[in-house]
């Protein structure tokens, strides 16, 4: 047919425009659908001191360190206190090579003390988390999450197997539960350790209290009665409030995206109409042919919507072949992969053929209701 | 076949009434091949327009083998169209971007419960009738003005229509073609006993009908 080379510029704004589409949702909709798995631990109750030690020597801070600790345990409202590299929704593990069979891989380490699990309530699912008494061992104590243990380990069983830690011994102690970074993130295979040196940041387990305030106030109190005016407090929060300003920030990156997403769909809508009524209008005349022919105006009507259907095929064709391509390769790993990848596949398909119905209905529509007779003599 | 009563076509704007059809009552038989003539602008397209459903009258009424067609539906008329008329054009009317045989067929892709093999078979066979085989994948535009007709003509024979309404058939044609094109009528007049009417400026052409009616001004004068 010679209409087809006609038809090229409307079948690459498909194609483009489903390429945009796979990935805005593609991006989108493993992140949205993150928010109702769980977190994998519990940071209602949990509160962030962040310190800044200034230039105080390593000695000094392993001192002030559990002296600070000591001032802290002392107010009524605080259960437990963990020293930890690692804060929900603010600072997460570090990637680190991990070893195990000659088999290499990456994985998050996660710095924290003994104490961490309990302050988050994380759920150990077997084996025991670290204690002091594992410290002095040549190996580095190490409790892998749960997803780990899946994708390293198979069917083994991971407890009690010795891992290369960027080249250092680990024994692997305990199997906890997944955990992720925030509500939208995607799930972080990782390993916690012992924290090493002085820490700056605690996370505290509070109990009993609904002032807020209150309780900043005396920790506050309580880290200047050390004394030392060197310590400034960085942070002194609840979890609470800090999840809520991730939240907030997530919400504001999907209303961003959402706008974006919006003014490219009202100009792709806009292009495509466009395009369509100028093709019928061009098309006038065969229009009053077929009517004159015999052809209803619901005949005129499903004519041009089918041809709308045909060209979004032709469009997203290419456009599926490369996305599924791109998932069997894994190139969009993490981000975009299986249950979700083809999800957004068939949704920005669906998408389409909706659009393409909606841009190509109005000017089908009118084509339907043209007087045979004029429509003719527009040739 | 034919019965138009006093029938009437005025087209308006919203300052200029213009009168195209006056009083007109004709009356054709089944069979018959009648040519109307006239000067350009008298209303002979707006006739039939009116004969062929594409156009409301503004007055009277149009019987069609015995039917009253005047008040059918858009739907109705559009079945009544592709089964009982066919339709032959001055300027051919094909659609370019289709092959000849897909033009021919086109007819009956409106028609309940023909397949796609039925609709091939009869395609040949009209083209067949117009001489036109060994042309059925051609294009429109690979083809002469006389080769257009025919595939036209094709077009319009392949659904059996008893009624054929041909506007200025030859007017786009030299002697020779339109000979040729007009023979091929009166031949589907002759065997078919299919009725025709045609519009003609051409009077050699109308001699050659069974029954010229002239126009003048909208209204009929003999």
């Amino acid at each position: 047919m010679n209409r087809k080379k006609e038809n090229f510029f409307l079948l690459f704004q498909l194609f483009v425009s489903f390429i945009a589409l796979f990935l805005f949702i593609g991006l989108n909709l493993k992140k949205v659908s993150n928010y109702f798995k769980p977190l994998g631990y519990h940071y209602e109750d949990a509160w962030l001191v962040k310190l800044d030690f200034q230039n105080l020597s390593e000695e000094k801070k392993l001192e002030y360190t559990g002296l600070i600790k000591e001032k802290l345990q002392s107010i009524k409202e605080v259960e437990l206190i963990s020293s930890t590299q690692v804060v929900p929704f603010l600072q997460w593990g570090r990637e680190e090579k991990i070893t195990y069979n000659k088999q290499v891989s990456k994985a998050l380490a996660f710095e924290v003390d003994e104490h961490y699990k309990d302050v988050l309530n994380i759920k150990l699912l077997e084996g025991r988390w670290f204690a002091p008494k594992d410290y002095a061992l040549n190996s580095i104590p190490v409790v892998i999450t749960k997803d780990l243990a899946e994708r390293d380990f198979n069917n083994e069983n991971p407890i009690g197997k010795t891992i290369l830690i960027t080249n250092k011994p680990a024994l692997i102690v305990g199997i906890s539960e997944t955990v992720r970074e925030n509500t939208g993130a995607n799930l972080s295979p990782g390993f916690f350790i012992p924290i090493s040196g002085a820490a700056n940041t605690y996370l505290i387990k509070s109990k009993n209290t609904d002032d807020l305030l209150l309780l900043e106030e005396k920790i506050r109190k309580a880290i200047m009665s050390v004394n030392a005016p060197e310590i400034q407090i960085k942070q002194n929060l609840s979890l609470t409030l800090i999840q809520k300003f991730a939240q907030k920030m997530d919400n504001i990156q999907l209303s961003i995206a959402l706008v974006v997403f919006a003014f490219l769909f009202i100009n792709v809508f806009l292009g495509i109409s466009g395009v369509f009524s100028y093709k019928l209008s061009k098309r006038k005349a065969e229009v009053g042919l077929r009517v004159i022919m015999g052809a209803s105006p619901f005949d005129i009507l499903k004519q041009f919507l089918g041809e709308s259907m045909v060209l979004t095929t032709l469009g997203i064709l290419p456009g599926v072949l490369i996305a599924t391509q791109l998932l069997i390769m894994q190139y969009l790993d993490p981000y975009v992969n299986g249950y979700y990848g083809v999800l957004s596949i068939v949704l920005s398909a669906l998408f389409l053929y909706l659009l393409m119905l909606s841009c190509a209905f109005y000017p089908s529509l009118k084509a339907a209701r043209l007087s045979p007779v004029n429509a003719l003599h527009e040739e | 076949m034919i019965q138009l009563l006093n029938i009437e076509k005025i087209y308006r704007t919203d300052t200029i009434e213009t009168t195209a059809l006056n009083n007109v009552n004709i009356n054709i038989n089944k069979g018959e091949f009648v040519s109307i003539m006239g000067p350009s602008g008298c209303g002979k397209s707006s006739l039939l327009n009116i004969m062929g459903l594409l156009d409301a009258p503004t007055g009277g009424s149009i019987t069609m083998d015995n039917q009253s067609v005047t008040s059918f539906s858009r739907k109705r008329l559009a079945a009544f169209r592709n089964l009982k008329l066919g339709f032959i054009f001055q300027s051919y009317h094909l659609i370019n971007d289709l092959s000849v045989i897909d033009n021919v067929e086109l007819p009956l892709l409106y028609r309940n419960g023909i397949s796609g093999a039925e609709r091939r078979k009869r395609a040949l066979e009209a083209l067949g009738k117009v001489g036109l085989s060994a042309r059925t994948k051609h294009y429109p535009n690979q083809l002469s003005g006389g080769q257009r007709q025919r595939v036209a003509i094709a077009r319009a024979i392949i659904g059996n229509p008893e009624i054929l309404l041909a506007d200025e058939p030859t007017g786009n044609l030299d002697s020779a073609m339109g000979d040729e094109v007009m023979n091929l009528m009166l031949h589907l007049n002759k065997t078919d006993g299919t009725t025709i009417v045609m519009v003609t400026h051409d009077e050699q052409m109308a001699k050659k009908t069974q029954r010229v009616i002239h126009f003048f001004d909208g209204q009929q004068v003999s």
